[in-house]
């Protein structure tokens, strides 16, 4: 059986113009031999699999070919060292000792060290002094996927070369070489895929596209067979759960998901496609971020159409969900019910959404009932411009909650009261006070009761009124409150409305469950208001004033997570030492 | 190991040989599944197969020479590095995948489908940080430097490559890049995340599916299981074939009767039975409280799914049915989410030593405000 080359290896670039996507160093590095002016010490570095080693070899080579000595002489004044894997002192001196003696042929002798971060600081120790006073036929090549770990007496004697990641366009281009001299044919939007899984490195791309000739039949790539040996869930199955996420259908959700997962995909795996797709989602809501999506263009006009029935706060909280979900994984111990309430929570989040958004004529849309743990508004500058607000009216059109609208009415008694399971009928009622979809569903119901209330009151009152009448009113509600001894409802109707003509009231509050007091609150508030000057006109806007630096880090959860983007690698150290956020 | 040895997985075989056959073997492959999938495994039987002097359409013969040899794990082309750490009989620079060769191929022999701890407990480890070492990847270069002996492929399987040092998985990457002809590389992770990426980039990754619950409903009733405790098992088992074993082979009190009647009892407001319950509960086994737990989860789960009115997304038995169908009278999907949590927490407090008595009286008293709506929210 003849050995099998893997792409990688088998179409490794042997001249500077084949190189892919680094045309900067190539043209660079090939001026600098033409006029003679190559440092003796070079550092590449870059990402892996971008074509540091290559670029290496290749310099080597075409310094030596200049001398038009032959290929053996070549190989003898071409030395690679693994610093890896050879990283102590005595390695290190080994070099040092062969470059005292000058070439037998040629006219150059050429070092490569690749992973040269590993030398061990007492070998770099030693390998200064050559490198700061090379010998003129020495030429030393460092490669390192990691510059910040080469210290820094070393980085300055060496001219830098910094290798960029490999375009997508890049690297389809590639692929699609590849594939003809392989006999291969390759759907483009596998090749696609391939090139955005492999994020940058043209190795892993080569490394993919093998391992689905490996698995294809017939020399065929395509896209089915793409996603499936990458592992990679079809964008079809986004789409769909995102668009049961917005009819609020939570039973085709969940069978969906148990869909994928029956194809051998798991959770985890999952949550973290959903995340994605969320946030391709987001990036398409701006025309000028839209290029930031890497992906073909027909999957790009899928997305620009759902992006479309998407608003900004969905997403943001259903990311903030799928993030959290993400974070609690690994130490959740049935993974499966974990993912499915993540779903289940973001499910419920249209009609908790079209509710903060209230009326119309509001330009911030308030995030307060977020079914997530104490960490309501995801610290974001975007409470402006967040959408338009007929948007979430046409989507609860489609798909409110079916279960909960019919519940009994959101008084604030019955929210309260804590009942035995009702048994009269198959519906769930608002039985206990839960902070998050409990909150959410009482506030469902109060919008249908709301709707009632304004078309069963036909002959709708209009009696003009000031607005010095309309505050007196409000603060006499409030006394109210406080001679029942509700200190807190109190304390957030002291706060002073705005008034807007012609006949709304706005309030400013700061936290997510200030605007559920109001919200709350407004059952009571809106019909004494509206009795007293006569007039059934009058709204009322509840506004969540976003601070900063107080939506930025709460929970120790979100601590934990800031730092986690920071250093990523303490996100490992917590899985591996089952560590807990939490103080 | 060969091919039929392993429970279902078809599919993934089947792929497996036609590679082979296809002359598609890439110089370094990474065997990537979860805990309790088939990924070592298969990894053993693709080199029974790569190794096979007669090797049929479907499997290795299993009968010639070199089969045998691989059939006991003692093929010479075959190298085995993993994660060790030293014991009571092996400390220093014996730290080395070579001195615990024997402890190795019972394991693998017995239990191919377990985990680091399950490994650590055949060789001795006794709780220590396990790992791959720097001496291990200069092993590997060393022993590639020997020419095969059988004249066929070299192989290194390396078991868990997530427990190489950064020296070590530094130090084989020229090697796992630009090998010497004939040479293979089997890594086998369950947690690529935690490779590094220039490991990644260099190995052709092969996914590995979790068992199905059929797949390990059906192999557990193979091994003598009766068909309620196996799916029941399977169920609980979230596609990982040990814990599936491991669970049908518990002979305490079903946690799935405990964890009913506990919530009754929650929902009773019964504070004095609480107490005792604690009492009784903090002298059960450690396993058994887990796979109350465990148990716990999976009935909120099919609660939970029971709200969205989808029979077909549960497997349960009738009986069982008929107690959720009662249970999500009382539990609403927003009190779900609260309970999980509540379980979640008290089960991983258990784990960390903390009292068991104080923590499962204080869950029981928490649950029973939740379920009687009393509490707002989750006390922290
Ligand atoms: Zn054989």
């Amino acid at each position: 059986m003849e050995q099998f080359v893997v792409s990688a290896r088998k179409y490794r670039p042997a001249s500077f113009d084949s190189v892919i996507g680094q045309d900067h160093i190539t043209k660079t590095l090939q001026n600098a031999i033409e006029k003679n002016q190559l440092a003796q010490a070079l550092l590449f570095c870059g990402p892996r699999g971008v074509g540091k080693t290559t670029c290496a070899r290749i310099l080597a080579h075409t310094i030596n070919e200049f001398d038009q000595t032959q290929k053996l002489a070549q190989s003898m004044n071409i030395y690679e060292l693994d610093a890896a894997s050879n990283n102590s002192v005595d390695d290190i001196r080994n070099l040092i000792d062969q470059v005292r003696y000058p070439p037998q042929y040629g006219k150059y002798k050429v070092y490569i060290i690749d992973e040269v971060h590993m030398l061990s600081n007492a070998a770099f120790n030693a390998f200064l002094k050559t490198l700061e006073e090379p010998p003129s036929y020495a030429i030393f090549i460092l490669a390192t996927t990691e510059k910040h770990k080469v210290i820094p007496t070393i980085l300055s004697r060496c001219q830098i070369y910094d290798f960029n990641r490999i375009g997508i366009v890049d690297m389809v281009e590639h692929l699609k070489f590849v594939a003809k001299e392989e006999g291969v044919t390759a759907e483009e939007e596998a090749l696609h895929l391939i090139a955005q899984k492999a994020d940058g490195a043209l190795r892993d791309a080569l490394s993919f596209f093998d391992m689905i000739v490996t698995f294809a039949s017939d020399n065929q790539v395509t896209l089915e067979a793409t996603l499936h040996n990458l592992h990679v869930l079809d964008y079809d199955y986004y789409f769909k759960i995102t668009e049961y996420l917005l009819q609020e259908n939570t039973s085709d959700t969940l069978l969906t998901l148990d869909e994928i997962l029956a194809k051998g995909f798991d959770n985890h795996n999952f949550i973290n496609g959903l995340s994605e797709h969320f946030r391709n989602l987001l990036v398409c809501q701006d025309a000028a971020t839209v290029q930031l999506m890497e992906v073909s263009d027909s999957v790009k006009q899928r997305y620009l159409q759902q992006c479309q029935q998407t608003s900004k706060s969905f997403l943001l909280t259903a990311l903030n969900i799928a993030n959290q979900c993400d974070l609690g994984y690994k130490s959740s111990k049935n993974s499966r019910l974990h993912v499915e309430i993540a779903l289940m929570k973001i499910a419920h989040l249209p009609s908790a959404i079209q509710l903060a958004a209230g009326e119309p004529k509001k330009k911030t849309k308030i995030p307060d009932t977020l079914p997530v743990e104490p960490v309501p508004v995801p610290p974001t500058p975007t409470t402006s411009n967040l959408e338009s607000d007929s948007q979430p009216a046409t989507l609860s059109s489609t798909g409110s909650p079916k279960q909960d609208v019919v519940a009994s009415p959101p008084t604030a008694e019955e929210v309260h009261v804590a009942s035995a399971p009702s048994k009269e009928n198959g519906h769930q009622r608002a039985t206990s006070k839960l902070p998050d979809l409990q909150a959410l569903k009482s506030k469902v119901a109060g919008t249908s009761i709301e709707a009632k209330e304004e078309t069963s009151h036909k002959p709708s009152r209009n009696e003009a009124f000031t607005q010095e009448d309309l505050m007196k009113y409000w603060k006499e509600f409030a006394e109210t409150r406080r001679e029942a001894g509700k200190q807190q409802e109190y304390l957030v109707l002291s706060q002073k409305p705005e008034f807007k003509e012609p006949d709304t009231l706005k309030i400013k509050l700061n936290s997510a469950v200030q605007i559920d007091t109001v919200d709350y609150l407004k059952s009571d508030l809106m019909p004494f208001l509206r009795d007293k000057v006569q007039n059934d006109g009058i709204k009322l806007e509840a506004e969540l004033e976003i601070d900063e630096t107080k939506a930025l880090i709460y929970t120790p959860a979100e601590k934990f997570q800031y730092l986690v983007e920071k250093h990523p690698p303490l996100k490992t150290l917590q899985e591996r030492l089952g560590l807990d956020p939490d103080f | 190991m060969q091919f039929e040895d392993i429970p279902g997985l078809q599919e993934v075989k089947q792929g497996l040989i036609d590679a082979i056959q296809k002359g598609h073997v890439a110089h370094a492959q990474l065997f990537s599944g979860p805990e309790g999938s088939a990924n070592l495994a298969l990894a053993l039987a693709f080199i029974s197969y790569l190794n096979c002097e007669n090797p049929g359409t479907t499997d290795s013969c299993g009968t010639c020479a070199s089969c045998q040899k691989n059939q006991k794990f003692i093929h010479p082309d075959v190298h085995f590095v993993f994660p060790v750490s030293s014991t009571t009989k092996v400390s220093g620079k014996e730290v080395v995948s070579n001195s615990f060769l024997k402890e190795w191929r019972t394991f693998i022999e017995k239990d191919p489908y377990g985990n680091l701890s399950d490994w650590s407990l055949v060789f001795g480890g006794e709780n220590k940080q396990l790992n791959i070492s720097k001496g291990e990847s200069r092993s590997i270069i060393q022993k590639l430097s020997l020419k095969a002996f059988e004249g066929g492929y070299k192989t290194i399987l390396i078991w868990m490559p997530e427990y190489m040092n950064a020296s070590a998985a530094n130090g084989i990457l020229k090697v796992l890049e630009e090998p010497s002809d004939r040479t293979l590389f089997l890594l086998v992770t369950q947690d690529q995340e935690r490779l590094l990426g220039t490991i990644l980039s260099r190995s052709q990754k092969v996914f590995i599916r979790a068992f199905s619950q059929e797949e390990i409903t059906t192999e557990l009733q193979k091994e003598g299981v009766e068909e309620v405790r196996a799916s029941h098992s399977a169920r609980l088992s979230e596609g990982n074939l040990k814990l599936a074993r491991r669970l049908a082979g518990e002979v305490e009190e079903d946690g799935a009767t405990l964890f009913k009647d506990w919530m009754r009892l929650c929902y009773s407001e019964d504070y004095g039975q609480m107490v005792q319950w604690a009492d009784e509960f903090h002298k059960m086994p450690k396993i058994s409280q887990q796979s109350f737990f465990r148990f716990g989860l999976t009935l909120l789960r099919e609660t939970l799914i029971s709200h969205y009115g989808d029979s077909h997304l549960i497997k349960m038995p009738e009986e069982e049915k008929e107690f959720v169908r009662n249970f999500s009278q009382v539990v609403t999907p927003e009190k779900i989410e609260p309970l999980t949590s509540l379980v979640e927490e008290a089960s991983y407090h258990m784990t960390r030593n903390a009292s068991t008595k104080m923590v499962f009286l204080d869950l029981s008293i928490t649950v029973s405000r939740l379920l009687k709506g009393k509490l707002n929210g989750i006390p922290h």
